[in-house]
């Protein structure tokens, strides 16, 4: 109980702190830009435009999640050490895990709340220049918080032992990685080296799946989804995110502070 | 270990490696000392001597390669250590989007407060640091010198047995400082231990019951005020001159005192009593007029470059 007292604490002011920083504002108008640009775009395509707004929007809305959990994430843990803003707080009886979660929490709750604001714009566009809202694209955007979820947390990782140039280095090299990881599957399976095809399971093993939580086709062309399409991306996400914050808590747990 | 002790540091040592070549850099050397319940433990040293790091080993907001430290008798490592610290950085820095009302309700939820008792501290505390009219802004405006204060605040709110501050005069202005002298003796008669580390002696003089000297990371002396200051006191005695002194001055050279000579006085400067005693027994032998006699009392500055100097040889 006093565990959740602290890590709600922690939460809490490092959503406060989140959310009253402009910079968050930024992001936000500048997705909000791009959305709209989707739109005129889709005016001028030759297909069918309604599914392009979706389309472009759902890749918009996903992207801009991630953009604002690796910008702001690299420095979350990093600008704390080097503002010595984390002295005093760490030298409250609060243990470093609590602290790890905490932060987590409340950097994971600000940036949801920027993303489902740039999603409800996505949906009043496609409720008025689109195909209406469907199932399907509130599932789309459910999963797609997932992978934006995840890189909050791998970006918090990073930036609790290095600098942001190298947390953002990082971050993007498994976003992308990430983002093909099916292909390193297919690579594999044609791969008849044994040396290079157990370096390559490896990798793949320990780079995030992103592929799971993208069903953007499904939720364009309004295609049929199963249960388990939504449970198992949903629990892979949750296992994911508790092995990043375990290895987060390990790392930091060992780090002096400057 | 004491049950009396608030601190207590036993012959810590911490090396940092820098660089590509990882080259070892000694911060601390063996560090050993002990803080009494209720008592005032001056920090002293200079820039980069090691009192930072050492507050870092006593927080543990870093881990000593050798040695151990405990609070109240719990391990340093361990964060209940701290239930009862409250500490204040050297150069305070909070978020800088939420207000002084908002920092306090944190730090007092870290410290497992309840939500009466957050409020009530909280605008006391307010009260104690002269930020009323003010808690409610965010702090990006503040000037170093209210950081301070928002610094003390939070260090206090959890009430806590020991205050560990790192440089608190560091950045105030002569109003601040005499202030904070204030809240410093207020604190001390509430019967709170007081751990302050500092390079500006005057400070340690007019507040601490004790003090460290720590140097390139060692400690190289802890004590009492007064044994510190007394290892660099002694008597000054003045003597008419009363022609050619020869054999008084001959055996004044020989006891390795300091002795300085003008038209009409000897002036000798003796380490301490037994000194003072053998000093006058030789003068009246030697027919001298005793002018006068005055007790030499050094500062801490000068008790303090003693030994460093005393380390460097």
């Amino acid at each position: 109980m006093e565990a959740l007292n602290r890590i709600s604490a922690v939460a809490l002011t490092t959503f406060r702190e989140t959310i009253r920083n402009k910079v968050l504002l930024h992001l936000f108008g500048f997705a909000a830009a791009m959305m709209v640009l989707g739109w005129v775009v889709s005016n001028w395509s030759l297909g069918e435009p309604e599914k392009i707004i979706a389309d472009i929007g759902l890749s918009v809305t996903t992207l801009s999640g991630v953009a604002i959990a690796l910008f702001s994430g690299i420095v979350l843990v990093w600008g704390e050490v080097e503002q010595k803003t984390i002295l005093p707080i760490l030298a409250k009886p609060l243990p470093r895990r609590d602290y790890v979660v905490g932060k987590l929490v409340g950097f994971g709750g600000a940036v949801s709340i920027v993303y489902a604001g740039m999603n409800l714009l996505l949906l009043l566009l496609l409720l008025v220049f689109g195909e209406g809202i469907t199932a399907n694209i509130l599932f789309s955007i459910y999963l797609s918080w997932w992978e934006v979820l995840i890189i909050t947390a791998l970006a918090l990782l990073f930036s609790s032992f290095s600098s942001p140039t190298l947390s953002a280095l990082y971050t993007v090299m498994l976003f992308v990685a990430g983002r093909f990881s099916e292909d390193i599957r297919i690579y594999i399976s044609d791969n008849p080296l044994a040396y290079s095809r157990w370096i390559l399971e490896s990798v793949y093993a320990i780079i995030p799946h992103f592929g799971a939580f993208n069903i953007r086709l499904e939720a364009v062309h309004n295609l049929q989804l199963t249960s388990g399409r939504l449970l198992i991306p949903s629990l892979y996400g949750l296992a994911y995110l508790t092995v990043i914050v375990v290895l987060t808590t390990i790392v930091f747990r060992r780090r002096d502070l400057a | 270990m004491p049950d009396s002790s608030a601190i207590l540091v036993d012959s810590i040592g911490k090396t940092y490696y820098l660089g590509v070549r990882r080259r070892p850099v000694e911060a601390l050397r063996k560090v050993s000392f002990e803080v009494r319940q209720g008592e005032v433990y001056a920090f002293l040293g200079l820039n980069g001597a090691g009192k930072t790091t050492t507050i870092k080993m006593l927080l543990d907001h870093a881990r000593p390669s050798t040695g151990r430290c405990s609070l109240f008798g719990i391990d340093s490592r361990i964060p209940a250590s701290r239930t009862r610290v409250g500490y204040m950085p050297d150069l305070p820095n909070f978020y800088r989007f939420l207000s002084t009302t908002e920092q306090l309700d944190y730090f007092g939820r870290l410290h497992g407060l309840g939500k009466a008792e957050r409020l009530d501290r909280s605008r006391r505390l307010i009260q104690l640091v002269g930020l009323q009219g003010r808690e409610n802004e965010p702090l990006k405006g503040f000037s170093r010198g209210m950081l301070q204060r928002v610094g003390l605040a939070q260090a206090l709110i959890g009430d806590p047995a020991l205050l560990i501050l790192d440089e608190p005069l560091g950045g105030l202005d002569p109003m601040g400082r005499f202030e904070f002298h204030k809240i410093i003796s207020d604190l001390k008669a509430e019967g709170r231990t007081i751990f302050f580390s500092s390079h500006i002696l005057e400070d340690a003089e007019r507040v601490a019951d004790r003090v460290g000297i720590i140097h390139q990371g060692t400690l190289v002396a802890s004590g009492r005020m007064a044994e510190i200051v007394m290892k660099e006191s002694g008597f000054r005695i003045e003597f008419r001159r009363s022609g050619i002194d020869q054999p008084f001055d001959t055996i004044v050279a020989a006891k390795d005192w300091q002795v300085s000579y003008d038209e009409s006085l000897v002036t000798i400067t003796v380490p301490d009593e037994s000194s003072l005693t053998l000093a006058l027994a030789m003068a009246v032998q030697a027919n001298l007029a005793v002018y006068t006699v005055t007790p030499v009392r050094s500062t801490l500055e000068q008790a303090f470059i003693s030994e460093l100097e005393k380390w460097k040889h």
